[in-house]
Order: C-alpha cells, then sequence, then structure tokens
C-alpha cells in the first residue's frame, strides 16, 4: 500500500514540483487549492497519510488550516509538514501553537523533502 | 549587457517565439524517440534544440534557465554519444524538463531582468538532481572505480539517549520513524527500551507516548548532523549524544569495506533500474520535411485579411457602377480586377490556414500523461492531421479538445481490469480523425470506452434540476444534457477530469467559432464526439438571396441546389413544411415567415435552396437568387448577438446590409420543431 499524501498549495508550479518528486518516490499524491479545499479533500474516501502545506495562501491560510483538521479526532494525528519561505519565520510561533513542528524552506531540493517525508511517515 | 534596454524587450519576444518553437519540436523528438528509438537524427534534434536555448538565453543573460538547460543538454549529449542508454524514465524526465523550460521562458518573457521565483527554483532543483543521478549512474558503471569512500576515519559508536514528551503522537509524529532514519545515516547496532516509566497496561493512555530509549548507534556523521535527524522534533524529545570512543581500528575497515559493498550494490540496482534501453531502431525514420518559413506577427496578416476584406467590398462596389454603364472595355477590366482579387483573397486567407496536424501532435503528449496518471493503457491514432484550418480556430479549439480528450479517457474507457471483464483488448482506443465535410472542418475524437450511460444522465441531469423528471427526451438530447452548466457525471472529482472547464464551457467555445459539437454512443461500444467548425472567420463564399426587402447570404459551401418551388411542389406541401424531392423528405423553412420580413413582394417566384449541413438537409424557402458572392463576414452589434439564426453580417457593393445566414441553428430548430411535432402528433392520438 502505498502512502496517500496531500499537497496543500495554491501555486500550481509548487504542486507540481512537490507532486512530481513525490509521485516519483512512489507515493500517491492528492492536491488541494487552499485550506478549504484542503479540510474538502480531508473529509474525502481516501485516507490522507502526511499532509504538505503551504502557509500563505487565498481563503484559508495553511495555519489556520492546520488549527482546523487538528480539532477533528479523527484526523489530528495526520503528521504535517509546513513549507515556508526565508521571510515567513515570525509565523513559526502560530504554527507551533497550532501543532505543526516540520517546516521546511523554499527553495528546498528533491532530497530533503524526501527526506523529511520519510521522518514524517510511519510504515 | 549585450542588449539596450529597449532591444532587450525585442529580443526576449524573439527569443520567447523561438523557444517555443524549438521545446515543441523537441517533445515531438521525444516523442518519436520513444517511438523509434534514438536512431536517425531524432536525438541530435532534442539535443540541438537544449543547445539553441541553452545559448540564446545566455546572450540574454538568463542565467537559471541557462545552468538548468545545461545539464539536460550534458545528459543528451551523453545519450548521443551512446555513453548512457536512454530509457522511458528519462524519456519522463525529459518531458517533464520540457514543460519546466517552457515555464521558464514565459517567466522570463514577462519579467525579463528577474529571477525566477522560488518555486520554479526548487523545481529546477528537482530536476537537475534526477537529470545528476542519470549522469552519475553512468559514470559509476563506465569508468573504473577510483575513488574510495571520503571519510571513512571518521566512524564513531554513539550512544544516542532519547525521551520523547506524551504528546508528540498528537502532533502527528511517529517515534519509530526517526529511529529507522538513523539507520539511513549510520547502522542501528541497539536499542534498549527504558520501561520504568511505563504504568500498568490497563491504565495506560494509548495516545500517550511513553517511549524513553537508548540506542547504540555506528555512523561517519558528526554529531550535528545526527542531531539534524531529530529537527522537527527537537522541542519535544529529550536528547543526549555520547562518543564511545573505544571504537576498534579494526571493525573500522570492515565496516569501510561493508559500505562500499552496499554502495555498489545500490548503484548496480539502479543501473538495472535504468538499463531497460529502447532499441535503436534506424528503419522506421519520419521523414522530415523542412519547408522553408517565415514568421510574421500574426496582426499583420489580420491587417491584411481586413484590407482585403475591405477591397472586397468596395470592389463589388465598382463591379455594380460598371455594369450599368455600357462599356465592355471597362466591363471586362473590372473581370479581370475581381478575379485578381478573388485570388489575392485566397492566397491571403492561406497564409493564416495551418495544418491540424501541430495541434494533434500535442495531445500524444497529453494523452501519454493522462494514461500514466490513471493506469490505464491507450493507443492514440491520429489521422488527418494535413487537414488545413484557419490559425484563430486551431487556437481556440485546443482547449475544448484537451477536455474531450481527458473525459474521453477519465470517463469513457474503462480500466484495464474491466476491459479484460469485458473481453475487450486491454488497451483502450483513442482516434482522433479531422476531414473537411461541406465548407466545415470535422473534427472527431472517438474511444471505444463504456459509451454514455443514457440512464445515468438522465437521472443526473433530474438532480441537478435542468430537467424535470417526467420529460421525454430523445437519446440526442439526453447525451446532450452534459453540456449543460452544472451538469457533471462523475461520482468522485478526479485530477484528470472534473475540474476546471466543464462540458458546458466546450460547447460554448464551439459555437463561439460558429462551430457545433454532437454526440454519438453506444453502450460498451463507445462514443464519439464531433465537432464542426467553419474553415475560416473572416471572408467565405457565399449565396446571395433576396426575401422581400432584405437580403440574406447562405455560406456557398453548405448549398447543395437551387430548385423553383413549382406549383406541384406547392401543392404537395398542403400546409405541411415539408416537400419530396426525389423520394426523400425535405423539411422546409421559411424565410420570409421564419424573420418576419413582411410581406410586400407578392406573387413572386419562389425558390427552394436545398442545404446540408453534419449529414442533414433541409431546403429554405426564399425569392430571388442572386448568385455567388464574395462575403466579408461582419460581426454583429452587441444588441443583435441573441439572435437565433443570424451569424453575421455583409456589406453589398451597394452600400446596403445582408444578413448571413446560420444553418446549423436553423438545422437545430427544424429538429426540435419535428421532434415537436412528432410529440404532438402523439398526444393528438392518444387524445382521440
Amino acid at each position: 500500500m502505498s502512502k496517500n499524501i496531500l499537497i496543500v498549495d495554491d501555486s500550481s508550479m509548487m504542486r507540481l514540483a512537490v507532486r512530481t518528486a513525490l509521485i516519483e518516490a512512489g507515493y500517491t499524491v492528492l492536491e488541494a487549492v487552499d485550506g478549504v479545499d484542503g479540510l474538502l479533500k480531508l473529509q474525502g474516501d481516501i485516507k490522507v497519510d502526511l499532509i504538505v502545506c503551504d502557509v500563505n495562501m487565498p481563503n484559508m491560510d495553511g495555519i489556520t488550516f492546520v488549527k482546523k483538521y487538528k480539532e477533528d479526532p479523527k484526523l489530528k494525528f495526520i503528521p504535517v509538514l509546513m513549507l515556508t519561505t526565508e521571510e515567513g519565520q515570525e509565523r513559526k510561533e502560530q504554527g507551533k501553537e497550532a501543532g505543526v513542528r516540520a517546516w521546511m524552506v523554499k527553495p528546498f531540493n528533491k532530497t530533503t523533502l524526501l527526506n523529511a517525508v520519510s521522518k514524517l511517515l510511519s510504515v | 549587457m549585450f542588449f539596450s534596454d529597449e532591444q532587450l524587450l525585442e529580443a526576449v519576444k524573439e527569443f520567447k517565439d523561438e523557444a517555443l518553437d524549438l521545446l515543441n519540436g523537441m517533445e515531438e523528438g521525444l516523442l518519436e524517440i520513444r517511438e523509434f528509438g534514438i536512431g536517425g537524427d531524432r536525438i541530435n534534434a532534442v539535443f540541438r534544440a537544449a543547445h539553441t536555448i541553452k545559448g540564446s538565453g545566455g546572450m540574454l543573460k538568463l542565467t537559471h534557465l541557462v545552468e538548468f538547460t545545461h545539464i539536460a543538454e550534458n545528459l543528451l549529449d551523453e545519450i548521443r554519444n551512446n555513453k548512457i542508454s536512454i530509457t522511458d524514465n528519462m524519456i519522463d524526465t525529459f518531458f517533464l524538463c520540457k514543460d519546466h523550460m517552457q515555464s521558464l521562458v514565459l517567466f522570463y518573457a514577462q519579467n525579463s531582468k528577474k529571477e525566477p521565483d522560488d518555486s520554479l527554483k526548487t523545481m529546477s532543483g528537482f530536476l537537475m538532481e534526477t537529470l545528476q543521478t542519470y549522469l552519475n549512474g553512468s559514470v559509476k558503471i563506465n569508468a573504473p572505480k577510483k575513488k574510495i569512500t571520503k571519510n571513512q576515519e571518521g566512524v564513531q559508536y554513539w550512544q544516542i539517549d532519547i525521551m520523547f514528551s506524551k504528546e508528540i503522537y498528537s502532533l502527528g509524529m511517529d517515534p519509530a520513524n526517526f529511529i529507522r532514519y538513523l539507520s539511513k545515516i549510520g547502522e542501528v547496532v541497539k536499542i534498549q527500551l527504558n520501561t520504568e516509566y511505563i504504568s500498568d497496561l490497563e491504565h495506560l493512555n494509548p495516545s500517550e507516548c511513553l517511549i524513553e530509549c537508548t540506542i547504540a548507534f555506528r555512523s561517519s556523521k558528526s554529531k550535528d548532523e545526527i542531531i539534524e535527524v531529530f529537527d522537527f522534533i527537537e522541542e519535544d524529545i529529550e536528547l543526549k549524544l555520547t562518543t564511545l570512543n573505544d571504537a576498534q581500528e579494526e571493525q573500522n575497515d570492515e565496516n569501510q569495506s561493508e559500505e562500499e559493498e552496499e554502495e555498489s550494490e545500490s548503484n548496480l540496482l539502479s543501473s538495472q533500474n535504468i538499463e531497460k534501453p529502447i532499441a535503436v531502431n534506424n528503419e522506421k525514420e519520419t521523414s522530415i520535411v523542412n519547408s522553408s518559413s517565415l514568421r510574421v506577427d500574426s496582426d499583420k496578416i489580420d491587417i491584411l485579411i481586413n484590407l482585403i476584406g475591405e477591397m472586397v467590398i468596395a470592389n463589388a462596389n465598382v463591379v455594380q457602377r460598371a455594369s450599368l454603364i455600357e462599356n465592355s472595355g471597362l466591363n471586362e477590366s473590372v473581370s479581370a480586377v475581381s478575379r485578381m482579387l478573388e485570388e489575392i483573397r485566397e492566397s491571403a486567407m492561406k497564409i493564416r490556414m495551418v495544418q491540424i496536424g501541430e495541434t494533434f501532435s500535442k495531445f500524444k503528449r497529453i494523452v501519454h500523461d493522462i494514461s500514466k496518471q490513471l493506469g490505464k493503457q491507450v493507443d492514440l491514432t491520429i489521422s488527418g492531421g494535413e487537414t488545413e484550418m484557419d490559425k484563430t480556430i486551431v487556437e481556440k479549439i485546443s482547449d475544448p479538445l484537451v477536455h474531450i480528450i481527458r473525459n474521453a479517457m477519465d470517463h469513457g474507457l474503462e480500466t484495464i481490469e474491466e476491459r479484460i471483464a469485458k473481453g475487450k483488448n486491454q488497451k483502450g482506443t483513442l482516434v482522433l480523425h479531422a476531414y473537411h465535410d461541406a465548407g466545415t472542418i470535422a473534427i472527431e475524437i472517438s474511444d471505444d470506452g463504456k459509451g454514455l450511460d443514457e440512464e445515468k444522465i438522465f437521472k443526473k441531469a433530474v438532480e441537478r434540476g435542468i430537467i424535470s423528471e417526467d420529460s421525454k427526451l430523445t437519446q440526442k438530447e439526453i447525451f446532450n444534457l452534459i453540456f449543460e452548466a452544472g451538469f457533471s457525471t462523475a461520482d468522485a472529482i478526479t485530477s484528470i477530469s472534473g475540474r476546471g472547464v466543464g462540458m458546458d464551457v466546450v460547447r460554448r467555445n464551439i459555437e463561439a467559432l460558429r462551430g457545433t459539437v454532437d454526440i454519438k454512443s453506444t453502450k460498451d461500444k463507445g462514443s464519439t464526439f464531433t465537432m464542426r467548425l467553419p474553415l475560416t472567420l473572416a471572408i467565405i463564399d457565399g449565396f446571395l438571396v433576396k426575401v422581400g426587402a432584405t437580403h440574406f447570404v447562405i455560406p456557398l459551401d453548405m448549398v447543395l441546389e437551387c430548385i423553383e418551388l413549382s406549383a406541384r411542389y406547392r401543392n404537395e406541401m398542403h400546409g405541411n413544411n415539408y416537400i419530396n424531392l426525389r423520394n426523400s423528405i425535405l423539411p422546409l423553412l421559411n424565410v420570409r415567415e421564419h424573420f418576419s420580413t413582411g410581406n410586400d413582394s407578392e406573387n413572386l417566384r419562389e425558390n427552394i435552396i436545398v442545404v446540408q449541413y453534419a449529414g442533414m438537409r433541409f431546403g429554405l424557402i426564399v425569392e430571388e437568387l442572386h448568385g455567388e458572392f464574395q462575403t466579408v463576414i461582419k460581426p454583429l452589434g452587441k444588441i443583435f448577438r441573441q439572435i437565433r439564426g443570424i451569424s453575421g453580417s455583409t456589406i453589398l457593393g451597394s452600400g446596403e446590409v445582408a444578413l448571413i445566414l446560420d444553418i446549423p441553428m436553423l438545422m437545430n430548430h427544424i429538429v426540435a420543431l419535428q421532434a415537436h411535432n412528432e410529440k404532438g402528433d402523439a398526444n393528438e392520438v392518444k387524445e382521440n
């Protein structure tokens, strides 16, 4: 059974980048364009094993999205990897409160991404 | 800088045009390589494309693009020199590289001086890593092993004490992952669990983490690198690292050779992955026709065509005036000018004509990508690629076509298992076929999938409130429901279709081009979508007629014949709207009644113009026939857009306005009318 990873990012380019790397590594990928969409996808039939999520997004930002899904007892154990930029560091505090531990600063390379993912996914 | 600011703008535009062309060529080349191998000039062509882009990118100081393309070019060069054999995976990577280069080019075209943003750079990084692994793979296979692993002396034994916080599970973290990850950078020799904090099992809270352990670890990594493994949870654990200095030299040596072995093994593995070379096949070379061409801004051609249009109108005026002056010499000259003008018009229109094949070959890639994503096997057959049509139309139908193709592959074609169960070939077929048909271009997209499910569509349309439950619809009407706004049969929205534009947008786009789309489908046999589009948007050959005081133009390509509405036919009609024409029923539409043009020309002889569209015929009842007429299409003003049955207007030589009849729309009207009448008849019978 391959692991399902949900990418939440409003940039299609970024989704493409992450998706390409993950699919190549054998993961199954779901995509959402913002936090709202992300919550919808989490409610779907496919069990998500890991979320890779951008911070700045329209409609619902990444931090709010994490807060929301962590409220759901069925979903709160899903690990999340937050993508951020050099400048976005101050939001880390808010993220930490919401339960985010894993951060990755853009631009990152494929190895970093795959290493982070493998740390976060249980076998 | 090589260019001044002003020059730069132009240079970037030129670069964009050139690069996009090259990239398209690259994609085609890759598709051919996949099919026929790297023989012939194929790999060279792909290599040259990359090389040229790198070169011209360098002129513009597009550093990032140059760096990226450089790596791709390196790999292509190795393949070209038979140092590396190309594999399917590599081709896939090249496809991604091509897409990415396109994004970069488009990015530079918009922001000529800026560096690409983070997301573009990230993508570059990913692809470069992949390309590099292919490059490295070959070097290691071919070159004798020289370098013995780097810092072997640093191998050390570590004792790692970890205590995880109780909340770690609720953060979504699994301690086991981190320990497993350790073994990626060294060897986990032993793990000792400290169980003293674990209370009796009955009172254990499963969502609390009580793990505390000591790990014996052997690795050549530094302390910081080992700590980095736990970077995500550094605040949620207590970590203590101690070196065990009594590690023995011997073990170091042993370790060294072990690691080496491991590495060579993994190399072998990856090289096995890579080595599934595609056969180099020189026989099936496709001929490359090098027609010399000139790149012209399409705006310039539009201006030319507009001017010719105006000239055609002006000339019509001249012809009319000349005919009033009875001077044979003048008439001769005028007709010579007219003839030449017609030729000019035709050649000008030809400039705009492009073969649809170019657009079709784009679909090879799309089909390839989608079939991979869906895990379906699809055979794409393309025919009629040499059919020519107006460039504007080609550009505008690309999106609707992609959408129909995606739908066909996603919803139409069954999965491999389903196909096997149905006794079909596990490979689905998708056929793209273009041909000329009565002054239109027809493009067919057929699949041999499960076909449209009438019942399901009907139910869905009722659910969506598009129709009422007791509506009685023909099969065709049911199929057409999928073009209604707010209709989507996919139960789950997939990433392939069911997102972005819906079928309603497809129909709207096609109708905006004065085209139509219809569906034929048989359950379990497959579906065919047929798009019909006009050859051109600007000037057509028309047939001029007059009804009352109003002139109408009928596109000549659709006119089959003209017959007189004789007394015999009049009797036959009996107020019905059809006649028997050589033993087949010909529905009729009275233009005077339909457009209420008034009744001021009583007693005139009437004529029937038989028109054909999409394999159906009907007759238009008109009065005067004026013959062929070069029609420069002028769009209708905003207020008149809603009028059905009129697609545009044109100006006659006399300065009068003539309306262009929209035959497809009138055809729909007649079909609807017939269906209505049949239903009416049925009801009457019931009542009786």
